[in-house]
């Protein structure tokens, strides 16, 4: 299998997807809310769901709409049970996302016939087939692409338009508060973004592997950069290099060396989302195993002098 | 009345549908009780990122006992597949944690995602493979009750109460860990020990359930649960009855209209009937819930309106009820048919009853004045609200001290 125009709209899109998704993520995992993610991400089928079943048609402004609505909802649903109720952020986050997933695949479930939205594609996306649509109708820049670039650019205007709002929230939610940057709002905005996102991305990854690539990222970038703008610039080298190389290893060796650890012949090429969640998590363990050498060697170097009071 | 014929009608129960019913209430218990040890210390996503992480090992274990059994139905082996990803999913995150800079939370994100994508590629490596059977995986990512055999049903019963058994033998030490770690580790208690057994019980337990639940929605039995009983109990033990209760309820419920009901997901039926009920008693518990906190700021607002008239009458030696405010109007009223106050020519005048209730309420004014004075860090913020009694902000022996600072100064008002 040679390298093709499809292979090259593969690797664009899902690096303008994962470009789209680090973006909101590092405030998220700054602010320690990267399950707050995994819990937007699901709440995205009941809300596409009950947009379709509300509107009757799949207009992609609509369905958009009712995800970023469901998404906030949950945010809103887990913010509201720890103030009213008290009950512990994770379990907060846990009843909301799952009551939400619940009536999203209830509903989906119960008006089959109606909705024609699979669970299926929304959980794990499928980058392969969505790309096909370049040699089926000759279309130049492919759909997947045009929103994921579309994606790219809202949340770069976002963050770049309430940067300063975003590391207070982030950092000091009350100096914050002091200095009129409304960490609440601010806070909501950041969800809405993230909402807004596992849309663009959930057709390309699946709304779980968008989680990971919101969440690595940063997560990878955290390891190494000290400042916030670090931690922007390593977050993206990240998302891009992770995405190609994602696509190589899936095409190409994954699928054979899992099939063939287990005795069967070349099962050929493999999903390309899934692929780049695990180069991605195979990078971040490198990426761990780094630091942990650089670590050991600078602390030998400076015990050095002290050993030597000369 | 309802003839019994048609009350039970939709209560006759096939053999098969019982065992699998009495299956998923021992899972809906154990759920909840190992749930409610997660949720004390604060790991309840844990179970989320447990049962997502189960994916790879399901997949993997498929395609070995495709290669190995040649047909058969490999229960077991895909049940040990998961045991196996999820146990190294608990490893990852501990890791991640311990090791590295990357925090808990991310640390779940990261373990679940990357564990579900080697899933999904796994996924589409059996998918190119055209493996016979391989749409019976799907029932590992939804759930469904109707395709349960009998034997899995007395599995999943067998592995809940083995868990359920652990729990009872390690409750000490659980309660422990739960509430007092740092008394774990002085008494000499095998801390990490404690913490893997659990973790083992709650894998154990979250695998017996996939093919049940689904590994989608497997997590919200541990965590909604313990939830729902955080608002009726305050010891340990009671949540643990009423989680498991919960749990149970809703597991049975969701597994029975799953059985009924064409197309609805096992898995999905129980969470919705799971959060019904938390959402339900949220509104609804007695001293936790929502109403119940309406009600009791509405009545000590009373309480407050009414003690202050009380004062005010006994400070001006009567009450013109021309000057009230709307409020006070109504405290008038309840006052009135409590008959501490009567309405006389003069106007409103304090009955003997009243005049004691005045008295006290003006004493206790004097001791939080007092003991806000004295002990400013002490005093709870309580004190600054309307306080009815002073045993309920201080300790016994602060009220005797004030009461004689009091008493010594001459400014006992009675």
């Amino acid at each position: 299998m040679s390298w093709n125009e499809l292979d090259t709209w593969i690797v664009v899109s899902a690096s303008l997807v994962a470009v789209a998704c680090a973006l909101p993520g590092v405030f998220l995992l700054l602010s320690r809310q990267s399950m707050m993610a995994h819990g937007i991400a699901h709440s995205v089928l009941p809300g596409i769901v009950i947009a379709h079943l509300v509107s009757g048609g799949l207009e992609t402004p609509v369905l958009l709409a009712g995800a970023v609505a469901a998404g906030l909802a949950c945010a809103a649903l887990t913010r509201a049970l720890q103030n009213l109720a008290n009950v512990e952020p994770g379990a907060a986050l846990g009843i909301a996302f799952t009551s939400l997933f619940a009536v999203g695949l209830t509903l989906q479930r119960l008006f089959a016939d109606h909705v024609h939205i699979e669970p299926s594609h929304v959980l794990y996306g499928n980058l392969e087939t969505s790309i096909f649509e370049v040699v089926l109708e000759g279309s130049s820049f492919p759909a997947v692409a045009r929103r994921a670039a579309l994606g790219v650019l809202v949340n770069a205007a976002f963050v770049a338009l309430f940067f300063k709002e975003l590391r207070a929230a982030t950092f000091d939610p009350e100096h914050g508060a002091s200095v009129g940057a409304r960490p609440h709002m601010t806070s909501y905005l950041l969800m809405a973004s993230s909402a807004f996102t596992c849309v663009v991305a959930f057709e390309a990854v699946g709304s779980i592997l968008v989680v990971a690539m919101m969440i690595l990222p940063p997560a990878f970038a955290s390891l190494f950069a000290g400042t916030l703008r670090g931690t922007f610039v390593l977050s993206l080298l990240f998302a891009v290099g992770t995405s190609v190389l994602g696509h190589v290893v899936s095409r190409g060796s994954l699928g054979a060396a899992s099939a063939a650890a287990l005795g069967f012949e070349d099962a050929g090429s493999t999903n390309t989302a899934g692929g780049i969640a695990v180069t991605a998590g195979a990078v971040l363990a490198l990426g761990v195993a780094v630091r942990a050498v650089l670590r050991s060697r600078s602390l030998t170097d400076e015990s050095e002098p002290r050993a030597d009071p000369a | 009345m309802i003839p019994h014929g048609v009350l039970f009608a939709g209560l006759a129960l096939s053999y098969n549908l019982r065992v699998i019913l009495l299956g998923v209430t021992a899972l809906g218990i154990a759920a909840g009780v190992l749930g409610a040890f997660l949720l004390f210390r604060r790991r309840s996503l844990l179970a989320d990122t447990l049962g997502h992480a189960t994916l790879p090992g399901v997949v993997v274990a498929f395609m070995a006992a495709a290669q190995l059994l040649d047909g058969g139905k490999p229960f077991a082996v895909l049940l040990l597949g998961a045991l196996i990803s999820g146990w190294f999913a608990v490893r990852a995150v501990q890791f991640l944690r311990r090791r590295t800079p990357i925090r808990e939370d991310a640390a779940l994100a990261i373990v679940l995602t990357v564990f579900y994508g080697a899933g999904v590629v796994l996924l589409s490596v059996v998918q190119n493979l055209e493996l016979r059977g391989s749409s019976g995986l799907e029932l590992y990512v939804y759930g469904m009750v109707a395709s349960m055999s009998r034997s899995d049903a007395w599995t999943l019963a067998a592995v809940s109460v083995a868990a359920l058994g652990v729990v009872a033998l390690l409750f000490k030490e659980l309660r422990a860990l739960s509430f007092d770690e740092g008394f774990v580790a002085a008494r000499g208690l095998p801390h990490r020990w404690l913490d893997e057994v659990l973790m083992s019980a709650c894998l154990v337990v979250t695998i017996a359930g996939l093919p049940t639940v689904g590994l989608l929605l497997v997590m919200a039995l541990f965590i909604v649960p313990p939830a729902t009983a955080r608002l009726y109990a305050d010891t340990l033990g009671g949540t643990l009855v009423v989680a498991g209760a919960t749990g149970a309820v809703g597991a049975v419920a969701g597994a029975l209209a799953s059985a009924r009901v064409d197309h609805l997901p096992a898995g999905a039926a129980m969470i919705l009937a799971t959060s019904a009920l938390f959402f339900a008693s949220l509104v609804a518990a007695p001293r936790r819930g929502l109403l119940a906190a309406r009600l009791r700021a509405r009545g000590e607002r009373r309480l407050a309106v009414e003690s202050q008239v009380l004062r005010r009458t006994l400070g001006e030696g009567g009450l013109d009820p021309a000057h009230l405010a709307g409020c006070e109007r109504a405290a008038v009223q309840r006052l009135v048919a409590r008959s501490a106050l009567v309405s006389k020519d003069a106007g409103l005048q304090l009955t003997d009853a009243g005049r004691e209730r005045a008295h006290a309420l003006a004493r206790t004014e004097e001791l939080v004045a007092l003991y806000l004075e004295r002990h400013p860090r002490s005093a709870p913020a309580r004190l600054l609200l309307h306080v009815e009694r002073i045993e309920d902000v201080a300790p016994p022996e602060t009220i005797t001290e004030l009461e004689r600072a009091l008493g010594a100064t001459g400014e006992v008002s009675r």
